[in-house]
């Protein structure tokens, strides 16, 4: 007997040890995994508090699938958007020609943009996109007081902005005709080896970046082979650049421009000769190679300069007009992307050859890029780019008109874009501050938005441009262009 | 033999069995026994993204997803179809074995009409504004981890292990943002069905749960997944992700995954 109770007693104390053990140890896991709430139907009404905290929910039910879209068949699709745009100019001044005033609300534009998208057979696709608007200010304000130029060019406007065929006729080998964009390079906010697409400049910070490039007609042919890719461009359809007319705040250009002294002050006469589409073609060729961590591209181009040059200075002097031209230039370059962990490095460069002077010379020009982006801050990219452009032989007397890229033997600038989200990404906020520096002058264009999400597919964006002006052209009319915008957009 | 020699050996079998662990996978184990699991060699599927805020207010994404394994390594490209202001955004991820690797990422612009290469920076960040974070969308490297097999327990009537993972390094804590993780592994099919992680910054906690596993073509597949971010036991936000059309081991050719399908689209 009593050796049993010994026996027993051992027995209760080892069952009491074990015990004691596993609620040690139980308070160990309790700790780490604490916070759960308890779960139904787990059996386990001792489980410790940490592995709780799971939602006690059913699956959500089937939804719509997104292909029962309105606008959508089976082998077509129409999307688009609907925005009012808006923006109010915040200083007073008036325009050089017209002398118009600025102050005070400078757009009210409602616009369209529409998509037709076609699957053809053989897997070919037909896409045409384009636009239109009628901006409201110019009724409100009162059209006679703006130029002709000024209501021509931005009153109302419709384009096409995409309008091709695209497929793929043999193995690795895409054909793309009509109206496109070909975006070249690695800079956001800077050109270097984008050249094939001219801008639409009419309204310097404040544009869509969707319609900052002209889309031009041409005939993409790219051909793949492991990790490169050859593409060849040829384009029949000549556009240049949209600039603000006379009469626009953004334009410095008196009207008309009348003959400097000596001579009498009568009007001049300025032609603008542009060349026609088919009868002048440009072409592009590039080479890229895509690779782990790092990618490279060769580029080649024959294209007119974007920006018309005045061919001489002469016949002005004599009463006769006054030619404006788009030289024939040349263009070799490279680009490339390194990555670097949260760092992405990336850089460009250009030769440029054929650039107009008054002087009826041809210049050669060396645009270098370098650039960096960082990735590592949660919801937050950071980039920084900067440009030199270098004139080679620079002329004494450079081009009237012509734009900083000749009017300085070296122009610098530098860009900076900070984007940023919020309340998981329904609010995006940038600012992207662009600045150009010649010999002792610094300018910039500052622009600084957010875009908020109001319901599904409808964004507000808001936000100011702010000019720091300079005597590089084309800021020495900006200073006083600061403005408030905003857009509501609808996207279906 | 004697009752007090049975009683003996008897306690000593009992002080044995409490001493020594349970027979059974450990922590590590079972993790390499998740990252073995077989998901295909690749998958195609449509996926709702269905994002809750506290105010119960919902947004939806919707998303196709190609994906295929090349060896160790893992290419994915993600089309968004809605809603409309992001519709035909591509993302194209390489997503390489090895920390000493970063993985190749690369973004199509619509507005753009450009394709541009970014860093793999912070993992930690929202994916697309979700409760997901690009971590819970890509694989963890085992190797950086410590595993514990905290105990066996039992959710919706299936036997699972529960296993604590801790970043062993501070990279991984700074890339993840997570600096502890506990994973529900079903013991029958080596599936997490439900985590629960740390977040670092903003001392929140964010749980997963997997709603509805699927059997399609013999791979099981979370069909849809509850992450809920919770700051005590109060509700931040909340994401569902539905997994629709799901076929794996399709014939898909490597092509699918490159720069040149990201610019195509769909």
């Amino acid at each position: 007997m009593a050796a049993r109770a010994i026996a027993a007693g051992l027995l209760l104390l080892l069952l009491a040890g074990a015990a004691g053990a596993a609620g040690a140890a139980g308070e160990d896991v309790e700790d780490p995994i604490g916070g759960f709430e308890d779960e139904a139907g787990s059996g386990d009404e001792t489980r410790p508090d940490d592995l709780g905290g799971f939602d006690d929910e059913e699956a959500v039910p089937e939804r719509p699938a997104p292909g029962s879209h309105p606008l959508r068949g089976e082998s077509w699709e129409l999307t688009g958007s609907l925005g009012l745009a808006g923006s109010v100019n915040l200083l007073p001044h008036r325009s050089v020609a017209g002398d118009t005033d600025y102050q005070g609300l400078s757009k009210l534009r409602s616009r369209l943009n529409l998509q037709l998208d076609l699957e053809l057979p053989w897997e070919w696709e037909l896409r045409a996109a384009g636009f239109a608007y009628y901006d409201w200010a110019y009724r409100i304000r009162g059209r006679s007081d703006y130029t002709s130029g000024v209501l021509r060019k931005y009153e109302w406007d419709a384009d096409t902005q995409d309008f091709w065929l695209r497929g793929t006729p043999i193995e690795r080998f895409d054909v793309k005709l009509g109206r496109q964009v070909v975006s070249w390079g690695r800079s956001e906010s800077l050109r270097v080896l984008d050249v094939l697409n001219p801008l639409d400049n009419r309204e310097p910070g404040i544009a869509d970046i969707e319609d900052l490039r002209r889309a031009v007609t041409m005939g993409r042919f790219d051909y793949y082979l492991g990790d490169w890719n050859l593409s060849l461009v040829a384009i029949p359809e000549i556009r240049f650049h949209q600039n603000p007319p006379p009469g626009s705040d953004f334009n410095p250009t008196p009207d008309p421009i009348l003959a400097p002294p000596p001579a009498p002050p009568v009007p001049l006469e300025i032609v603008e000769r542009k060349p026609d589409s088919l009868e002048h073609w440009e072409a592009g060729v590039a080479l890229t190679g895509i690779f782990e961590g790092w990618d490279v591209s060769f580029h080649g181009a024959y294209f007119y300069d974007d920006q018309a040059v005045l061919q001489s200075t002469a016949p002005l002097m004599l009463g006769e007009p006054g030619i404006l031209q788009h030289n024939r230039l040349w263009l070799v370059g490279s680009g490339g992307n390194y990555t670097l962990g949260s760092w992405l490095l990336k850089g460009e460069i250009a030769f440029v050859d054929g650039l107009g002077f008054t002087d009826a010379s041809n210049r050669s020009r060396l645009d270098v890029m370098a650039g960096v982006e960082y990735y590592g801050f949660t919801d937050t990219t950071v980039s920084l780019e900067a440009l030199n452009r270098h004139v080679f032989d620079f002329p004494a007397t450079p081009s009237v008109g012509s734009v900083a890229s000749v009017a300085q033997e070296d122009a610098t600038s530098g860009a900076i874009r900070v984007t940023r989200s919020f309340f998981r990404e329904r609010l995006d906020a940038t600012l992207v501050a662009v600045l150009i520096s010649g010999d002792d002058d610094v300018g910039s264009v500052v622009r600084i938005d957010a875009a908020y999400d109001l319901r599904e597919a409808v964004v507000l964006t808001a936000g100011f441009v702010l000019y720091q002006e300079s005597d590089l052209p084309p800021l020495s009319t900006y200073g006083d262009n600061d403005r408030f915008f905003f857009e509501l957009k609808y996207s279906f | 033999m004697s009752v007090s020699k049975q009683l003996a050996i008897g306690l000593a079998a009992l002080v044995a069995a409490q001493a020594a662990p349970a027979a059974g996978p450990g922590g590590r184990e079972i993790m390499e026994r998740v990252d073995a699991r077989d998901t295909g060699d690749n998958a195609v599927q449509d996926m709702e993204m269905i994002l809750i805020d506290k105010g119960g207010h919902e947004r939806v994404r919707n998303l196709r997803s190609f994906r295929r394994d090349v060896g160790e390594d893992t290419q994915s490209i993600l089309f968004f179809l809605s809603p409309a202001d992001v519709r035909e955004t591509g993302f194209l991820t390489y997503d390489y074995d090895g920390a000493e690797r970063d993985d190749d990422q690369w973004l199509y612009l619509p507005a753009l009409k450009k394709t541009k290469r970014i860093a793999s920076g912070d993992k930690s960040g929202s994916f697309m504004g979700s409760d997901f974070s690009y971590a819970d969308m890509t694989d963890r490297e085992l190797d950086f981890y410590d595993y514990e097999l905290l105990q066996e327990d039992e959710v919706d009537g299936y036997a699972v292990w529960i296993v604590q993972a801790i970043p062993n390094n501070e990279k991984e804590i700074e890339e993840t943002g997570y600096t502890r993780s506990i994973f529900f592994v079903r013991k029958d099919n080596d599936v997490v069905i439900r985590a629960k992680s740390w977040v670092k910054k903003g001392e929140r906690n964010k749980y997963m749960e997997v709603k509805r596993l699927d059997r399609i073509d013999g791979i099981w597949v979370p069909t849809e997944i509850h992450m809920t971010t919770k700051k005590d036991s109060a509700t931040l936000h909340k994401t569902v992700l539905k997994a629709s059309n799901v076929r794996f081991n399709q014939e898909i050719d490597e092509g699918e995954f490159t720069v040149r399908r990201l610019e195509k689209g769909l």
